[in-house]
């Protein structure tokens, strides 16, 4: 279980499939993919297709069987991890922490210096008097790119972006990673006009590719 | 680059966490308001201990009573809250993909809410000696080593129930925190309780689990108070088998094993979040 697939791959799983908490059931199920130096890919599907879950078991956070490897490692690894920029889904992964506070310890985290925390904010165009504004006082879009900053500081190899807008920014961000022979994985509910900037799309209908 | 390299920056991340963290919790409404209302207890203390004919006695049981009984309700708190909003919220997830172990998250969370915790009975002290000043009794060394004793003491129950949060939800957590010092404050009683041969033959019994369980610090003060029966709710009298027991100021080595079980607690907290599904 959790053996590398392709020395080039950066991404890969074959037969991903992760188990409801507490459960027998699948929540995730035979899920596919891989991704080398540059390639991109959009999960897409319904709420509670398995999109995020898919994510989080790639980055370790859930436990998964399969055979996965992230940057030629297992999934969790924190070498691996470190050279992995992931921006969360959602509003409340930071409810009471500033983006220059999240971003300076992923950054930390990350073995970066200190100015990229900066540099990741400023690249995903939240405007300098967000900053240091708890992420609770912040509107919908702040926080989206609140997200974008927490992928992107440090410039990882990987990019993995769970709900992302459709910003300037974002796609920037997309194409210079995957012009740096890095990987993207994006996961949405509505693909819109990631494709051609990511690569292609992955639909998963309850847990499964579509 | 040196062997240690990796270590330190370990500790590095685990301290860089704890300050992230220990910034979200100070913006908890909850918390501050609890150390507010900590502030305020001092001054009925003071204005009642004014009042009375054996002004040092009552100040100081007033105190430990405020920080036993505030103490708690805020270790508590802290412990029992380390995990489950970040966990629900996805905070954790982000904070654990960027590369830390999960033992390092959960060291990371509880190391700023011990600090927390630090900084609560700090801001206590300080106001608690502002008032000893006010009554005309002047700084009160005793009370401030029973401040100090008491911040060991409060970590158990709250490195106790932040074990627990990484398993169970926040209420359970704090009862297992309850429970945990409650167990630690009879480890002690049933050993001094031995130590008086006021338990006959289950003196045996009291002295192995006092050499199990974590304990609780008896500092001179409240030894003092209780001998006394001054302490009020902080350290009633206890009488087992109709024999009054007198508890003796914990030595350097109930200071050790209590530190010890702190750091055990915080092994069992990282131990217990590698588990969980983030």
């Amino acid at each position: 279980m959790n053996e590398p697939q392709t020395e080039a791959a950066l991404v890969a799983a074959r037969g991903l499939a992760v188990q409801f908490e507490g459960g027998q059931e699948d929540a995730v199920s035979g899920v596919d993919l891989e991704l080398g130096a540059g390639d991109g890919l959009v999960l897409t599907g319904g709420e509670g297709s398995g999109k995020t879950t898919v994510l989080r078991a790639l980055l370790g956070l859930v436990p998964a069987t399969g055979e996965i490897s992230v940057l030629s490692r297992p999934p969790g690894d924190p070498a691996a991890l470190r050279r992995i920029g992931y921006g969360p889904q959602g509003e409340a992964f930071g409810r009471r922490n500033t983006p220059l506070e999240l971003t300076r310890f992923l950054a930390r985290a990350r073995g970066a210096p200190a100015k990229s925390a900066e540099d990741g904010l400023a690249r995903a165009g939240l405007a300098r008097e967000a900053w240091r504004r708890i992420v609770a006082t912040l509107d919908i879009e702040e926080v989206r790119r609140t997200s974008l900053a927490c992928a992107i500081t440090a410039s990882p190899t990987v990019l993995v972006l769970d709900g992302p807008w459709e910003l300037t920014e974002t796609i920037d961000a997309i194409e210079a990673t995957r012009a740096a022979g890095g990987a993207v994985l994006v996961a949405t509910d509505d693909p819109g006009d990631f494709p051609p900037f990511v690569g292609p799309v992955l639909e998963l209908l309850e847990g499964a590719p579509g | 680059m040196s062997a240690s390299a990796p270590a330190v920056q370990q500790v590095g991340v685990v301290a860089s966490l704890a300050e992230t963290d220990l910034r979200a919790i100070a913006r908890r409404l909850w918390w501050p308001i609890g150390v507010g209302l900590g502030v305020l207890a001092v001054v009925g203390i003071a204005v009642a201990a004014a009042g009375s004919s054996t002004t040092q006695d009552d100040y100081r049981a007033d105190a430990a009573s405020l920080i036993l009984l505030g103490g708690l309700v805020i270790a508590l708190g802290l412990g029992a809250s380390a995990f489950y909003r970040a966990v629900g919220g996805g905070r954790l997830a982000l904070l654990a993909s960027a590369g830390p172990s999960r033992a390092h998250v959960a060291y990371g969370l509880l190391v700023s809410r011990v600090i927390a915790l630090a900084i609560t009975l700090g801001v206590w002290l300080v106001a608690l000696e502002v008032g000893s000043l006010a009554i005309g009794e002047g700084l009160d060394g005793p009370l401030a080593v029973h401040v100090g004793a008491m911040f060991v003491s409060l970590s158990i129950a709250l490195l106790a129930a932040g074990a627990a949060a990484t398993s169970v939800g926040p209420y359970a957590a704090a009862i297992f925190g309850v429970i945990v010092y409650v167990l630690a404050q009879a480890a002690v009683n049933l050993n001094a309780a031995a130590n008086d041969e006021a338990l006959g033959t289950a003196g045996g019994l009291g002295r192995i689990l006092y050499w199990i369980f974590p304990r609780t610090v008896t500092s001179p003060m409240i030894a003092d108070l209780q001998a006394r029966d001054v302490a009020g709710p902080a350290a009633p009298v206890i009488d087992i088998n109709q024999n009054v027991i007198t508890v003796p100021a914990s030595g350097l080595g109930t200071l050790i094993w209590t530190l010890a079980w702190c750091v055990l607690l915080v092994l069992l907290a990282g131990l217990g979040l590698r588990r969980r599904p983030l």
